[in-house]
């Protein structure tokens, strides 16, 4: 019976969104606001992601167990690409509707440029950072490593090489590509207004190609790849916007049939045993050889296929546990969450900035167990706060233009 | 005070070749690859050549006393600032021209500071046990070393699980030294984050993992009679 509902809602989300949302003057795919319609799924889990990319991001932190890298081949990234993906295309493609494909193209851009800037602003502190440790921290136990960031030694090819985004810190690997997957993004949304499946299918054949030749873009210093490769991971973002172009109530039946849970359900035990036998050593040796010879290494850069089927498999269980209509979702205990996806540019950006004041303060205060866990609940909590801002100024900004307008 | 947990210093697979070669009269040879870069100025003044000893140093002298009979004779390949595949390209001649009984490889780091692509990393890691064990080498695998202050900049684990996955898919024992120097940190036997850190810190590590290390290649011995390639 649920299920059914989930599906009748599935069908009309998107089209019930695109028919009473407004078009949003700035900040249209995280300004806040919630429009009748919105599929808060989305927000959910983009907040979700968030929370769990800032609690990677602290490096030798105990709370990081929690996420979702340790249960499955896929982890955060992929959720955050493919939902930025869908609500890109879901916001964008309305937009196109209203206002055309040049306004809607520069929108896009002027996006991708905040990304940018934001992207250059966290490498001035990542740099900040490493000038301290340089600077306070000599030990000849970590010659090797700490040669490793003496590129300081020539801040001026450092700087240029990170405007070109061919340098990228290690905790900021998904903006630079999400700069240029959303920075290519307006052809490949018009692509997918006029001919969805074909695009889908091209993006897709380009993927195919891309894992099988393994080409990347190449970048600073020593000619060092992108850790993911931007033309392997745009079929996730493109399947994602095909998706929030109504792909996804064509995938309903798919969705909705027994069989495809049944081998969702039954892939993702498979992968979790796979995984947990990686870190947890009574489950060593389960995985037969053979099986293990196949499946491994699973390439992040180049989103193996492991990886995407594991992310699908997730999604079809989810959708299938979590119908749009969901009363819990309006609940006020996942309110945070879904707050962080709604402002999810911010909120990535300051939790990049917080991983990187916890390692701070893990090496130079105090690094105890307990100190993990209160670094890590105040970062969430501090995301959480930032967010409720946004959204607050959001709604202020708009009632002030509807009033002027109105 | 070199104590870590026997999950982390077992062998887990038998060293055949080694054992072998250790109970005949002829000279056991030892190499040890190391990408590791030393470099001279960041090396405590005090050290009368310039250079702290490192576990390989300790490794030779502890097998020798272990093993007075065993001819033991240890060398130490340094292929600076070298990634994983860098290595396997130069290993059939370093092979030929050491013919080792077993071959201590100490790899990761480079990897983890370029960000090299995991998978052409595993393979040739994979790669390379394959081509020590055709020219009848045991092999050891370790892993890159722990390092809170720089973890922001580099992020060693999938390197490390990937070594970890590579070496128990392919029967050779993995040091993990990673974890172990992780065990060391959280029992408050090493701090390795305190500036400035104490003189003797380089050269205590390095000691204690090459007994690590020895106690793993003693397990890896004396388990011959368990299983044989």
């Amino acid at each position: 019976m649920r299920q059914a509902t989930a599906a009748k809602a599935i069908v009309h989300e998107v089209p019930a969104g695109a028919a009473s949302s407004p078009p949003r003057p700035a900040h249209p795919s995280g300004g806040g606001s919630v429009p009748s319609g919105r599929d808060l799924r989305l927000d959910l889990f983009r907040g979700l992601a968030l929370w769990f990319i800032f609690l990677n991001h602290v490096p030798n932190n105990v709370v990081n167990w929690i996420t979702n890298r340790n249960f499955g081949f896929s982890d955060a990234t992929e959720i955050f690409v493919f939902i930025s993906g869908y609500t890109a295309a879901m916001v964008y493609g309305r937009q196109i509707d209203s206002n055309g494909v040049m306004v809607t193209s520069a929108r896009i851009l002027r996006r991708a440029w905040q990304l940018y800037v934001a992207f250059i602003f966290l490498f001035v502190i990542y740099l900040a950072e490493i000038s301290y440790v340089i600077g306070s921290f000599s030990n000849p136990l970590y010659a090797e490593e700490m040669g490793a960031l003496q590129f300081l030694s020539e801040p001026d090819v450092a700087l240029v090489q990170a405007l070109m985004l061919r340098f990228r810190p290690a905790n900021m690997d998904v903006l630079p590509l999400y700069i240029v997957l959303l920075g290519s993004f307006p052809p490949v949304l018009w692509a997918l207004k006029k001919r969805p499946d074909l695009t889908l299918a091209a993006s897709f054949a380009f993927y195919l190609l891309i894992i099988t030749t393994g080409y990347n873009l190449t970048g600073y210093p020593d000619d060092r790849q992108w850790f993911f490769n931007p033309f392997a991971w745009q079929f996730l973002f493109v399947f994602g916007g095909w998706c929030g172009l109504g792909g996804s109530d064509r995938l309903g039946f798919i969705v909705q049939s027994r069989a495809a849970l049944m081998l969702a359900a039954l892939y993702l035990v498979v992968s979790l045993l796979v995984v947990v036998s990686w870190w947890w050593s009574p489950l060593d040796g389960i995985v037969p050889p053979l099986i293990a010879d196949i499946i491994y290494p699973i390439s992040k850069t180049d989103l193996s296929p492991l990886r995407l089927l594991h992310f699908l498999a997730l999604a079809i269980v989810v959708v299938r546990l979590i119908p749009v209509d969901l009363p819990a979702l309006r609940s006020k205990l996942l309110r945070p969450m879904i707050l962080c996806g709604q402002n999810s540019l911010e909120v990535f950006c300051f939790g990049v900035f917080l991983s990187f004041a916890a390692h701070f303060v893990l090496n130079e205060i105090v690094g105890t167990l307990a100190m993990q866990l209160f670094l890590s609940v105040i970062g969430i909590v501090l995301m959480v706060g930032l967010s409720v801002l946004l959204s607050w100024y959001g709604r202020v900004e708009r009632e002030i233009a509807a009033r002027k307008f109105g | 005070m070199c104590a870590a947990p026997s999950t982390l210093t077992r062998a887990g697979f038998p060293l055949p070749l080694l054992a072998r070669s250790l109970s005949d009269n002829t000279p056991t040879r030892i190499i040890v690859l190391n990408s590791a870069t030393l470099s001279k100025k960041s090396t405590p003044p005090a050290e009368k050549d310039g250079l702290p000893r490192t576990f390989t140093s300790f490794i030779e002298e502890i097998l020798r006393s272990r093993y007075p009979d065993g001819k033991v004779a240890l060398t130490t390949v340094n292929l600076p600032r070298a990634t994983a595949e860098t290595v396997v390209a130069r290993l059939p001649e370093v092979l030929e021209k050491a013919k080792p009984a077993l071959m201590i490889w100490q790899t990761g780091t480079y990897d983890t500071i370029l960000g090299a692509d995991s998978r052409a990393f595993a393979d040739a890691v994979e790669h390379g046990i394959n081509l020590a064990h055709g020219a009848g080498t045991d092999v050891i695998v370790v892993g890159p070393q722990y390092s809170p202050r720089t973890a922001f900049a580099f992020d060693v684990a999938p390197y490390n699980n990937t070594l970890r996955w590579i070496a128990r898919t392919n029967e050779v024992p993995f040091f993990d030294r990673y974890d172990i120097m992780r065990f060391w940190e959280q029992e408050g036997i090493f701090d390795f984050d305190t500036a400035p850190p104490p003189p003797s810190l380089f050269e205590d590590v390095h000691r204690c993992i090459g007994r690590l290390l020895v106690g793993m290649i003693t397990d890896g011995v004396d388990a011959r009679t368990l299983g044989s390639r």
